[in-house]
């Protein structure tokens, strides 16, 4: 056993060296840190504010993710218009694609496909059943230019577009546009969509810029003005664009106004539409892009479909939304609720009837509790035909904990792994050589205990008592607490304070759309503190958020520092 | 007793990978989780007429499969030789045949009838005689006269037949034919002296696997209880050794293979399923009565259909008349059913009816 | 067995038809009166003596300057070649045909055809609708060149013509999707419905019905106008059709907002919603309309038929039935030529049907498809149906007086029987009786909805 603080040759140079030693020293340290919780929340700690600091975040220039992108043209166009097109992958930045957005280089290959869709949109709006009903003016000539409709509605349109920043002068171009085609065409409806086009396609359209101006209340700071602040506040709430209330509240100044703010936020939050902002979110946070690419084998895992995959998706973001949104209940009972909805296909994985989506309660004695028994953990965080307690501990540490596991090393040898001896039957005895090889001990004892809780799951997600006849014992522990099943795992989690620390540090970067900084510690300590004052309620920290005065205040970047390390957990 | 069935190929693949899987998984609780409240639901997935075949026919088709189907019938009756004739005196004619077939109907084409020794079915009642059957386990006195008239017809022998084929595929697409049947006070799926047994429609699709064709079990169906009213009945039967066996009644199944709605009505029927926690596989015997099959087939499957394997309605019908078997007509003492047997293939389902709490299933997992 | 035909002079007689009022009275064309459905529709150019009417069943239609409704016959494939109008081109001509194409499997082309003295031509049965020699294209009616020089209109690509069956403006008599000459494969042509941008318009045997992505729309009793009251409970079942930010009231539609930011669509001040419990993309359906308080919502409803005929389950779905709830069927028949003329109105060759219903004898088709007597003077609401009098040896209109003629009912100008073989309420045994299926020379139920089928 290695003593903490001693390095390891073969990380050498690596800022992941240097997280892994602060990993695996704390993992090595006695269990002061993480002593035994009781029920209740962490009472909050002395040294953490009751007061907002002093924070902020930075102005970023990010890209619409697909979604966003596609919600905006539903919102303008309709949800006919929703088309199905494949936009390239974000990278995850700070455990969220959405900060990735903020980070990303892009290529022109990946714009392309914005510019398609962007292009698609408006000859379909524009197509004559579409245009009676969503052109708000009839132009005097349909054959030709006609300005004072093409102005009308594209000031209309190009104002959600531009999320309020359309000025005279990019409608005035926009509509030279329309009538130079128009009369071109001899179509009045072909210029408008040639207009459309030019408008879908612009960078600052598909960028979402922030811009600033000074904040009054705190000379020599910057604060987001208005339409920076709108646009935060509906990609953060709703996943979109500003509605035109939104932006009517920005034009007017309200939403500058801690009273305009709230009542912007507050009706932002009682929408049908915070629904799809929460969605996105958790979407983002637990990883399920990977969906795309998840595949299992179809000879051990007959019941696992692609309908399986996309009803696991939705199974988990449905029972979040059900139970944090429509039941406002604790965050961290997610990880212990019996409560979820089933589908047919899944209830071929648990072995219940299921016709069509139906509310489902597991009973009291089943080990199913919690969304770590939810088919999307499961099977996500598992090979193509075999469970992985690794996978899943570390999906467990780096998506709920904010705690990043090291990669293996490259010079691994994986033949002990996959040893092909009959004799070893279940998962637990061949991770034997993860507990026994000093190599990989150290890694694996952060990540396998927690897997193995869950090995009465296959790679599918269904329940088992054996694997190739031997019994499976699904003891483990997480940081020095032990549990004898899934659903002690699950009731141990969430009396971690990581669990709601880790949340508090995506849905604060996910709100000022980019990666959290270790300069970020104070301000993320405070709303540690305010969510658990609230009793862990989700909306009530997006509000909190929403209103703080960080989410507006700019923070300049930090010169890069040489003792800069990755997020602390 | 013992219950042997030819599997089509699929069928047998699908039964070696179906017991790999359970090999290799951890042991399943299935078995206990479905009987929990003493139930068991099954879906059909696969159905076709239970021909016994041996290869290229030889035993039983020694004369051959049939060769004169309606197209090759039709040239023999009005061959190409210059003369003009009219749609009414050929075409209408012909197609009067099949709708109105006449008892005065004379049949001018060879028509090989199955013959061999072997043949699926069920001892319907009780005898053994000459024109019976041996079942591939050695049983006598099977009766499958139906056999004899479809087992020589290229339309119904497996892999390729095109019947063989279709009908199955229509089982599976076409939610008319979602038959479900369910099992009641069961206490054991080995052996059982008292079980219930419901026929029912369906509702939902088929639960498939990620390729999309194999149909596995787990999925859930909701009952029909409005439309599917008259195909629901109560049958009771026994499980001995693994086999479901219902008393002899008299058995409806709907059936459609184009979209016209029709049925098939096995009277004195009965099922023999082998039984398991993941679905049910055997026949379903009795005297089918010879109007409903005939008429069925010939609204579903029009006489294009039944020319691509020779199948010509006429003569078929013919000598469906000749070979039955049972239930006489009154008035005139001719027998109106032939014994049969279809082969059908069930995979376990959650069976839901409307009103009762949808998931009041003890166990989860 | 040969059955003789109908009288001599049939095509003389069906010709006669064309010298109907409507005929007569082109100096004084009469015109479409104003109907719930025709506002509804996206008003195109269009050419002139062109103009849109009204049927109860197929909704807006164009027609001619007499009253004609006009028909297309788009190009499609048999099982053993095809027939129809590509685009821009008409196949129908004058050409006297008197042999079978051999379209249909398995029987051989040149087989002659029934009453072949006196068939008509294809323009003959199904005129075409000529353009001036100096007409214009307009909007989206074009212009074609036939084979025999002449000039005809097309509708989006597709040649027009009337139907010498149609007498009254508004008779969609010639063919419909709907039942009634679909085996010829022409249809009744129309402007397409004005609706918003998600809305699709379903036509039913109740009517035309609103559908939205694929699912039936409907409103509540309970409803204001522009104004919702489905809100917490009533959303699990009930989705509110959402209206997009650029929405416009246009026509019957009209946008309210129902929550701030959160429009939502009404047609005739209506709100509208899908029911959760409708299968998406399973077509339009009527189990919404079971919820009390809930209805479909319809741009125009088709009078319901004459209080003989009932609405009867099924076992796959809801079919037209007699009082006794007798399945009620209709006989369709095209011949198997290149024209694809009509065989199922009493005007034409008896013989496909006689064969089919009888092997030829037409005592045995009354005793397996009796005819669905009707009341003399018997009237209905719906000029879907009416009542004839028909000589039920022959199949033929009977003269008035006539030894043996009954009165019998008829959808479309086709009389319509029952099946002898169904025996309970609900059967349908006779549903595809004839050849392919019944699809071109045979019986089909009066399907109001099939749940069942693919």
């Amino acid at each position: 056993m290695r003593h903490r603080g001693e390095k390891y040759k073969w990380f050498v140079g690596s800022a992941a060296a240097i997280a892994v030693s602060l990993v695996l020293s704390n993992c090595a340290q006695p269990a002061s840190k993480t002593a035994a919780v009781s029920k209740d929340a962490a009472a909050p700690s002395s040294r953490a504010a009751l007061v907002e600091p002093d924070g902020g975040a930075p102005k970023h220039l990010r890209i619409l993710t697909s979604e966003q992108y596609l919600n905006t043209l539903a919102y303008v166009f309709g949800d006919d218009i929703r088309l199905q097109t494949d936009f390239a992958p974000l990278p995850r930045a700070d455990g969220l694609l959405a900060s990735g957005a903020a980070l990303a280089g892009f290529t022109g290959g990946q714009i392309e496909q914005y510019y398609r869709t962007g292009t698609a949109a408006a000859g379909l709006a524009m197509d004559a059943r579409r245009r009676e009903f969503l052109i708000n003016c009839k132009p005097a000539d349909a054959r030709a230019a006609d300005r004072a409709c093409a102005t009308k509605f594209l000031g209309v349109v190009g104002r959600i577009l531009y999320r309020g920043r359309l000025t005279d002068a990019l409608l005035t171009d926009s509509v030279n546009k329309a009538s130079e085609a128009a009369d071109r065409l001899k179509d009045f409806y072909a210029g408008l969509s040639s207009a459309l086009e030019g408008m879908l396609a612009s960078p600052a359209v598909l960028f979402v810029a922030e811009t600033s101006e000074p904040d009054p209340a705190q000379p020599g700071r910057e604060r987001l003005d208005a339409y920076s602040v709108a646009s935060r506040l509906s990609l953060l709430l709703w996943n979109s664009v500003p509605d035109d209330a939104l932006l009517r509240a920005g034009e007017s100044g309200e939403l500058m106004t801690d009273k305009g703010r709230a009542a912007a936020v507050d009706r932002m939050l009682a929408s049908p539409r915070l629904e799809a902002g929460v969605r996105a979110f958790f979407d983002d946070m637990l990883g399920f892009d990977q969906f795309a690419t998840l595949a299992k084998d179809s000879i051990i895992y007959q019941s696992f479909s692609a309908v399986t995959a996309q009803d696991a998706r939705e199974q988990t973001l449905r029972t979040i939304v059900d139970q944090l949104l429509v039941k406002k209940r604790d965050y961290r009972d997610l990880y212990t609720t019996r409560e979820t909805f089933l589908s047919p296909a899944l209830g071929a994985i648990y072995g219940v009837k299921a016709s069509g989506w139906t509310p489902y309660t597991s009973p009291k004695d089943s080990p199913r509790a919690g969304l770590l028994t939810q088919v999307s953990f499961l099977a996500l965080h598992s090979h193509a035909g075999r469970s992985s307690p690794t996978l899943r501990g570390k999906a467990l540490r780096e998506l709920l904990m904010c705690q990043p596991v090291p990669p293996p090393p490259a010079n691994v040898d994986f033949s002990a792994l996959e040893n092909p001896d009959p004799n070893i039957k279940t998962q637990r005895a061949r991770l034997e050589i993860h507990r026994t090889n000093p190599v990989c001990a150290g890694c694996h004892k952060i990540t396998d205990p927690i897997g193995l809780a869950l090995e009465h799951f296959d790679g599918a997600g269904q329940y088992r008592e054996t694997e190739r006849g031997a019994p499976i014992d699904a003891s483990g522990s997480l940081d020095n607490q032990q549990f004898a099943d899934a659903a002690e795992l699950g009731a141990s989690l969430r009396n971690m304070p990581a669990l709601t620390s880790c949340l508090v540090k995506r849905v604060y970067g996910y709100a000022t759309g980019g990666p959290t900084a270790p300069v970020d510690q104070a301000v993320l300590a405070y709303f540690d503190n305010v969510f658990a004052r609230q009793g862990y309620r989700l909306p009530d920290l997006l509000r909190s958020i929403a209103l703080s005065k960080s989410f507006v205040t700019v923070r300049d970047v930090p010169a890069p520092s040489r003792t800069a390390s990755l997020s602390a957990p | 007793m013992k219950l042997s069935l030819m599997l089509s190929p699929r069928a047998l693949m699908v039964s070696c990978v179906a017991a790999a899987w359970l090999a290799n998984a951890g042991g399943t609780a299935a078995a206990d989780s479905v009987l929990k409240n003493r139930s068991i639901g099954y879906v059909l997935t696969d159905e076709y007429w239970a021909v016994y075949q041996t290869a290229e026919g030889k035993d039983e088709c020694p004369q051959g499969l049939i060769k004169m189907g309606p197209r090759e019938q039709f040239r023999e009756l009005f061959p190409e030789d210059g003369t003009k004739r009219t749609v009414v005196e050929t075409q209408l004619m012909r197609e009067g045949q099949i709708w109105h077939p006449s008892p005065d109907y004379k049949e001018q084409f060879p028509y090989p009838e199955a013959g061999g020794k072997y043949s699926y079915g069920v001892n319907l009642d009780g005898t053994v005689g000459p024109n019976d059957f041996t079942s591939p386990d050695g049983e006598k006195g099977i009766k499958n006269q139906l056999y004899r008239a479809l087992g020589c017809n290229e339309h119904f022998r497996g892999p390729d037949g095109v019947q063989f084929a279709l009908t199955n595929k229509m089982v599976r697409i076409v939610p008319y034919n979602r038959l479900l049947i369910e099992l009641t006070n069961v206490d054991d799926l080995g052996n059982d002296p008292d079980v219930n047994v419901s026929i029912e429609r369906g509702l939902d699709t088929l639960l498939t696997d990620g390729t999309g064709d194999l149909i596995i079990p787990g999925g859930t169906q909701r009952v029909d209880t409005r439309f599917g009213k008259k195909y629901t009945q109560r049958l009771h039967g026994k499980i001995v050794d693994g086999v479901l066996m219902t008393d002899q009644t008299d058995i409806r199944i709907m059936h459609t293979q184009n979209d016209n709605p029709s049925e098939e009505v096995y009277r004195r029927g009965t099922f023999r399923l082998k039984v398991s926690a993941e679905g049910a596989q055997g026949i379903l015997a009795g005297y089918n009565d010879i109007d409903s099959l005939y008429y069925g087939m010939n609204r579903n499957l029009g006489t294009y259909f039944q020319a691509y394997g020779r199948l010509t309605s006429q003569s078929l019908y013919k000598k469906m008349r000749e070979l039955a078997d049972g239930f006489p007509d009154p008035k005139t003492g001719k027998n109106t059913a032939i014994s049969s047997a279809m082969t059908m293939m069930f995979k376990q389902v959650f069976i839901e009816r409307p009103g009762k709490d949808k998931n009041k299933e003890a166990t989860a997992h | 067995m040969r059955v003789t035909s109908g009288t001599a002079g049939l095509a003389v007689a069906a010709l006669a038809l064309l010298a109907s009022p409507l005929a007569t009275q082109a100096a004084e064309a009469p015109k479409a009166q104003p109907s719930p459905a025709m506002v509804g529709y996206v008003n195109e150019p269009l050419p002139p003596g062109i103009q849109v009417t009204f049927n109860e069943r197929e909704g807006a239609i164009f027609a001619d300057a007499s009253g004609h409704t006009l028909y297309s016959w788009p190009f499609r494939a048999l099982r053993l070649g095809q027939v129809g109008d590509h685009i821009g081109r008409s196949a129908c001509t004058d050409l006297k045909l008197t042999e079978t194409g051999g379209f249909m499997e398995p029987y051989p082309p040149g087989l002659i055809l029934p009453n072949v003295e006196h068939r008509p031509t294809c323009v003959q049965a199904w005129p075409p609708v000529l353009a001036a020699d100096d007409a214009k294209p307009v909007g989206g009616w074009s212009i074609i060149t036939r084979d025999d020089k002449k000039k005809q209109w097309a509708y989006r690509g597709q040649a027009v013509y009337t139907s010498y069956l149609d007498r009254e403006l508004g008779d969609v008599l010639g063919a419909s999707k709907s039942g009634g000459g679909r085996h010829t494969g022409r249809g009744p042509v129309g402007p397409a419905a004005n609706l918003p941008p998600g809305f699709a318009l379903v036509s039913s045997v109740t009517g035309g019905m609103l559908a939205s992505e694929g699912r039936s729309v409907y409103v509540w009793d309970k409803d204001g106008a522009n104004k919702s009251r489905c809100t917490g409970e009533c959303l699990e079942q009930w989705k509110p059709i959402l209206a997009p930010l650029l929405s416009e009231a246009r026509g019957e539609f009209s946008v309210f907002e129902r929550e701030p930011g959160i429009k939502q669509w009404a047609f005739r001040g209506k709100p509208v919603y899908t029911y959760a419990d409708d299968p998406k993309g399973g077509g339009a359906t009527f189990d919404g309309a079971e919820v009390p308080g809930w209805r479909n919502s319809y741009t125009y409803q088709t009078p319901s038929p004459p209080k003989e005929f009932k609405f009867q389950d099924t076992t796959t779905g809801v079919v037209i039935a007699d009082h006794r709830g007798k399945t009620v069927y209709t006989y369709g028949c095209a011949e198997d030529t290149e024209d694809q003329l009509g065989c199922d109105t009493p005007d034409t060759p008896q013989e496909y049907r006689l064969a089919i219903c009888g092997a030829g004898d037409p005592a045995r088709c009354l005793t397996q498809f009796p005819y669905v007597p009707a009341a003399k003077g018997a009237k209905s609401e719906s000029r879907l149906w009416n009542a004839m009098l028909i000589n039920p040896m022959t199949g033929r209109v009977a003269p008035e007086g006539q030894k043996g003629a009954m009165y019998v009912w008829a959808f479309r100008g086709r009389p319509v029987y029952t099946f002898a073989g169904d025996r309970e309420p609900g059967d349908m045994f006779a549903a595809g009786w004839g050849e392919i299926q019944g699809s071109r020379n045979g019986f089909t139920a009066l399907v109001m909805q099939d749940y069942f089928m693919r």
